[in-house]
Formats: C-alpha cells, sequence, structure tokens
C-alpha cells in the first residue's frame, strides 16, 4: 500500500445524494454486479467528485462488463499483471477475488507477479501479461506481441486489450495518489 | 510516430453504419457543430471498429475534455501535453498542440513541455503539473512534494482531475501507439 492513509477520504453516508445511495449501499455489503468483496472505499473516494464519477462509471462498465469482447479470465489476467506493475495493492486485492471466481488459480494468481517468463503458462496468456508489460513500460504493443495476439483475437478483442490495460493503469494511479486503503475482509499483496 | 502504418485502419465510409454516417461523416469533412475545424478523423474512425466501446469511452472522454472537468483548460492542456510526449504519442501531441493554442499556451511554452519541469520559465504551479505527470507515468502515483504543492491552489475535485486527466490520456496514448493511428491531414507531429 503506497500510502497508508488517505489523502482523500470515502464520503461520509451523511453526504451521499439520492443516486448515491443505493450504490455505496451495496458496495458496503459486497453486493454490487462486479463482485462479492466490499467495494466501498474506491466508490466512495470517486463519489466526492460525483460528476466524474457518473461518467467513469459508464466507461468502467464497459471494461467490466458484456460488452468488452474478453473472456473474464483473460480480462482479469491483464488487470492483476498492470495492478502489479503499478503497485496498486487495493486493486490487487479486489480483483484476486474477483479473478477466483472467473477461473484463475491460486497458482496462476501469485504467478502474475512473477509476468510472462514464469514456467506454466499457455502462449496465449504469456502474451496477454506481455502486452501488458510492453504497454505500461512503452505505451505501446510491440508487433511479435499484436502478431501473436491476433493469431486468437479479432480487431475487437485486440482493442479491448489496450482499453482494459490502459484503463487499469488509470485506475492504479488514482488508487495509489488518493490513497484508498483495503476494505474489510480484503487480502492484500 | 512510433508506428508508420496503422494496424487497425480507420473505417472506409462504405462500413459506415447510418449513426456513424452522422457523426464520422461530419469529422471527414473536417468540421464540426461548433464550427471549429476538427481534424480527429483518424482516431474516431478507428474506435469506431468497436463501437459499443467507442460509446461508452466517448462519456469519460467528455468529462476529461468538457465542462465537469475542473481544471482550467490551458492546465488540462499541459497534463495531457507531457503525457502524450513521455509516451511518445505523435498523434495525441499534434491534435493536442492545436487545443493547447486555442487555451492560451504559447509556442515557446508547448515546446517547453517536451524539456520538462526543470525547464526554466515555468511558474511554480505549471511546473507542478508536469511533475505530476511524470509521477503518474513512472510511479503511478503522485508524490507527497508533488500532492502538496498542488493542494496549495487546488481543491479536492481538481486534484482528482489531475490524476484522471494524466491516466485518460495514458489510456489513450496506449491506444493511439498501438492501432498505429496516423497524423490527420494539416496535422503537425513532434
Amino acid at each position: 500500500m503506497k500510502l497508508s492513509k488517505p489523502r482523500i477520504h470515502p464520503l461520509p453516508e451523511s453526504q451521499w445524494n439520492e443516486e448515491q445511495k443505493p450504490l455505496y449501499a451495496a458496495a458496503k455489503k459486497g453486493a454490487t454486479e462486479i463482485s462479492t468483496s466490499v467495494v466501498f472505499n474506491v466508490m466512495g473516494t470517486l463519489g466526492n467528485h460525483w460528476e466524474a464519477a457518473k461518467k467513469f462509471n459508464v466507461w468502467a462498465f464497459h471494461v467490466m462488463g458484456s460488452s468488452s469482447t474478453l473472456s473474464p479470465r483473460e480480462r482479469e489476467i491483464l488487470i492483476l499483471r498492470i495492478g502489479w506493475l503499478c503497485q496498486a495493492e487495493y486493486e490487487w486485492a479486489q480483483h484476486a477475488v474477483i479473478g477466483r471466481a472467473c477461473g484463475l488459480s491460486d497458482a496462476e494468481i501469485e504467478r502474475i507477479k512473477q509476468g510472462p517468463d514464469a514456467p506454466g503458462w499457455s502462449d496465449h496468456d504469456a502474451l496477454l501479461l506481455r502486452a501488458t508489460d510492453e504497454l505500461h513500460k512503452e505505451a505501446c504493443i510491440s508487433d511479435a506481441t499484436w502478431n501473436g495476439l491476433a493469431k486468437t483475437f479479432n480487431t475487437q478483442q485486440l482493442m479491448d486489450v489496450v482499453f482494459t490495460v490502459g484503463q487499469y493503469n488509470l485506475v492504479s494511479m488514482c488508487l495509489n495518489s488518493f490513497g484508498v486503503q483495503l476494505d474489510e475482509g480484503l487480502k492484500g499483496f | 510516430m512510433k508506428l508508420s502504418k496503422p494496424r487497425i485502419k480507420p473505417l472506409d465510409e462504405s462500413e459506415w453504419t447510418p449513426e456513424q454516417a452522422k457523426t464520422l461523416g461530419r469529422l471527414k469533412g473536417g468540421s464540426t457543430e461548433f464550427g471549429a475545424k476538427m481534424h480527429v478523423y483518424n482516431v474516431l474512425g478507428t474506435l469506431s471498429r468497436h463501437p459499443e466501446a467507442n460509446k461508452k469511452f466517448g462519456v469519460w472522454a467528455g468529462h476529461i475534455m468538457g465542462e465537469t472537468n475542473t481544471l482550467p483548460p490551458r492546465e488540462r492542456e499541459i497534463l495531457i501535453l507531457r503525457i502524450g510526449w513521455l509516451c511518445e504519442a505523435e498523434y495525441e501531441w499534434g491534435q493536442h498542440v492545436v487545443f493547447g493554442r486555442a487555451v492560451g499556451l504559447s509556442d515557446e511554452e508547448i515546446a517547453r513541455i517536451k524539456l520538462g519541469a526543470d525547464a526554466p520559465g515555468w511558474s511554480e504551479h505549471d511546473a507542478l503539473l508536469i511533475r505530476a505527470a511524470d509521477d503518474l507515468r513512472k510511479d503511478a502515483c503522485i508524490s507527497d512534494a508533488v500532492w502538496n504543492g498542488l493542494a496549495k491552489t487546488y481543491n479536492t475535485h481538481q486534484l482528482m482531475d489531475v490524476v484522471f486527466t494524466v491516466g485518460q490520456y495514458n489510456l489513450v496514448s496506449m491506444a493511439l501507439n498501438s492501432f498505429g493511428v496516423q497524423l490527420d491531414e494539416g496535422v503537425k507531429g513532434f
């Protein structure tokens, strides 16, 4: 956890507006569409800037929802790897839970920390990890990785790889910079 | 320009759906409803290959470039130009030089963004904006010194919009670079 205390605190319940009340109540109970874990600290923090948060949620729901053309398991591999590279412990904690629910094993989740060269990855999964590393380092996927992914992925899937990594790089920057703390019951790195 | 040819080509006119013909048709003509000449066909024509993503992306992108972003437009463009430079996203640079000039950045300031926060001539606040972009690119986190410095002038919404703006344009850089989006006609690169 880069910051041990919030720089921006989650909005207290007394300040939730009518639109926020049902969302944040669900987030506090671990009853959102996205996960069975409590996700209040991130949602409540973004809620300080509700105009931004509302629009952010629309885009976030493409990446995490049914219009993404990636399988949930592949999506979570990308998200966990970029979260690890950005050292965003909140992201890791939340997406380890989501990842398990999407079919990642504990061993695979741990192996994501080691990267694409760790033994045990399929060719395709290793390419997903390489794509993430390249986007983080160079803001661009290399020819080798792009062509490799293009053997299995169509145009929209290739686009969703970049959208997913870019989005969760943004999320990592927010979680780290705002000092969002782990929710109750979540395990960090 | 990282890639000299597109990996994903902008939609050809023959591929437009009726809905896309309305929005993309206007852009290809080089004008918008605001009457200003906008050359953004290559990026929007490329993103339009994934219409569902493009629609939802447009909502969030509309916050960053629109009225609900609490940063003064000149400061927003300093952040966008700096992250575009750090990511070597030439399309982003070219486009946002045009937007930057329109909101009060001088040619000299724009050139100085490439040199970074330590180049002489920046106000303290502008130097902090550039450092914030650099911190976010390098560590995915704004350092204490920069955060506290910005917090002397900025409120909570503005501090959040700094991170949203840099993060968003880091994402855009990744897309422009990886999809091989080429400069639109009449737009100068680096």
